[in-house]
């Protein structure tokens, strides 16, 4: 069954993707949610990290999601990368088998594939995102290997274009990222992401504790990306200044809930949510 | 047509009216009744409560801008819709160069060529060719203005909507401004525009609708 209506220009389907940390019980969703302004089951403690999101991502866009701590982003970036398991949901890719399978129920080998070949991860935490000991050209031949390209002198040109694309100074190629500047690491975990020239990149708060120029700069390479590149991205962050300069369309999470989503100006300007507009106002 | 912007709530009671290719509507009425909400309800960047607004598309297909779909609307901003506001968002290090070209090239025009068009508006509105490689950010009022203006004419879009955007600009810079709009008009794009200076709106509308009034009438382009 085709469920991903390509010829619109869908890349990534996502239907009632959800995620429970903990066993859960029968109350869990009915007891948790925005209107309990919680998301930790009160029966059996489980934590519903993620209920029922659904949304889709178009060829070269950039879909924000926005809300505040602990209200699913990283969850639904991590399972979309399988880093976590997602409890139950349908997600498909048009990259993938023309978008004909589930990704979440796709065998591990297969959904190594995925994460090697069709997308790209920024964690919100370097740390997660490059090995810190290696050097910056040795994390990139690493995400460049698990892509299969084993060829010494394709990776090594590959990792001198890529520090060039994102603006890292060439010598810094030998040197271990543990030296770096938070702007400098997030930029090599860009350049690691981009590697196997995925189609879709999934950014988690790639500006978050930075200082105001560097994370200029970071937003300004990944709107080139965009540009350029036409690559699909989900950003995600809790800064509504830079999900208004990065994105076209915007999804409000809330204790693991969509609340409200629509194009980004008219989210800023005029939430139609509660909870949006109290998120909205606070930032200004 | 309803309309509810942020706290606030303003309502425009029964607002009709209809704008042709090539011709420019101001909109007039006191401060505070609505003018801005009403061209951010037709860009959609405001939610209407009710009602209904209609725009004929480049390949003739009839569109309610207050229902189409989130992507049908960005489709119409790339490609037929501009929008002139206040301010001009912009990723603070982007030269304005860069910026003005970026408005065409990501309409598929070619980069060259672009940037030929890109020149020619910017030394048009009078922006020094000093500040061309500048970051936008830096920038005077007057001069954010203009740049702001150019970059949402540059790719000719179909019809036009225009909130105060000669507000802070001297005479001279404002004259070339206002020709530049005059001559998109004559190409045939549509305007909607709200102009506090009486002069400027003389100059440019061909009707004006005053927000007191109802009148009854469905928005075409
Ligand atoms: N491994 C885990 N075990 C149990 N609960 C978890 C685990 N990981 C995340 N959670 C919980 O899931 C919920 C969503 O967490 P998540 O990290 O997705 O939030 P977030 O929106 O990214 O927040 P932040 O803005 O702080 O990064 C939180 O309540 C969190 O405590
Ligand atoms: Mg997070
Ligand atoms: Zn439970």
């Amino acid at each position: 069954m085709n469920n991903i209506n390509m010829d619109h220009g869908c890349v990534l389907q996502v239907r009632n993707l959800s995620k429970k940390f903990g066993r859960g019980c029968p109350h869990c969703e009915k007891l948790t949610g925005p209107e309990f302004g919680s998301n930790v089951c009160p029966k059996c403690n489980s934590v519903v990290a993620l209920h029922h999101v659904s949304f889709d991502l178009y060829q070269g866009e950039i879909l924000g999601v926005v809300g505040e701590s602990g209200s699913g982003k990283s969850s639904l970036v991590q399972c979309l990368y399988f880093d976590q398991q997602a409890t139950s949901g349908e997600g498909y890719l048009s990259y993938y088998n023309d978008g004909e399978e589930n990704i979440f129920q796709l065998p591990q080998s297969k959904k190594r594939y995925i994460r090697n070949h069709l997308m790209g991860m920024v964690y919100q935490n370097p740390l997660l995102g490059l090995r810190l000991g290696f050097t910056s050209g040795g994390n990139i031949a690493e995400k460049l290997l698990t892509a299969d390209i084993y060829h010494y002198e394709t990776i090594r040109e590959r990792g001198k274009e890529l520090l060039t694309r994102t603006e890292i100074p060439e010598y810094y190629m030998d040197e271990k990222p543990k030296r770096f500047s938070g702007g400098m690491q997030q930029r090599v975990q860009i350049a690691k992401a981009l590697a196997n020239n995925p189609p879709i990149l999934l950014l988690d708060e790639v500006t978050t504790g930075l200082d105001v120029s560097v994370q200029a700069k970071v937003l300004d390479l990944i709107k080139c990306l965009q540009q350029e590149l036409n690559i699909s991205m989900l950003v995600v962050s809790h800064d509504l200044g830079v999900i208004r300069l990065l994105t076209n369309r915007t999804m409000v999470l809330k204790n693991g809930r969509i609340v409200e989503r629509g194009l980004t100006d008219q989210i800023l300007e005029d939430p139609q949510h509660n909870y949006t507009q109290l998120l909205v106002h606070s930032m200004l | 047509m309803h309309i509810r912007g942020g706290k606030t709530i303003l309502s425009l009671m029964d607002v009709s009216f209809e704008v042709k290719k090539g011709e420019f509507l101001g909109l007039t009425g006191p401060s505070g009744i609505g003018k801005s909400s009403l061209l951010k309800c037709i860009y959609r960047t405001y939610v209407p409560t009710s009602g209904d607004i209609w725009y004929t598309d480049s390949m003739g297909d009839r569109v309610n801008l207050v229902t189409a779909n989130e992507h049908e609307i960005l489709r119409l901003r790339k490609y037929e819709i501009g929008y002139i506001s206040q301010f001009l968002h912009v990723i603070p290090r982007v030269s304005a160069m860069d910026v003005i070209t970026g408005a065409l090239v990501e309409k598929g025009f070619d980069r060259k060529e672009s940037e030929e068009r890109a020149k020619e508006y910017l030394s048009r509105v009078g922006i020094p060719t000093s500040l061309w490689e500048m970051f936008p950010s830096t920038f005077s009022g007057g001069e954010k203005q203009r740049l702001n203006i150019i970059h949402a004419i540059i790719s000719k879009p179909r019809m036009l909507l225009l909130d105060e955007p000669t507000a802070s600009l001297d005479p001279n810079t404002k004259n070339e401004v206002v020709s530049l709009i005059l001559e998109l008009k004559k190409e045939g794009t549509a305007m909607i525009g709200v102009f506090h200076d009486h002069d400027t709106m003389i100059r440019l509308a061909d009707k004006q609708y005053d927000l007191k009034l109802e009148k009854t009438k469905e928005l075409c382009v």
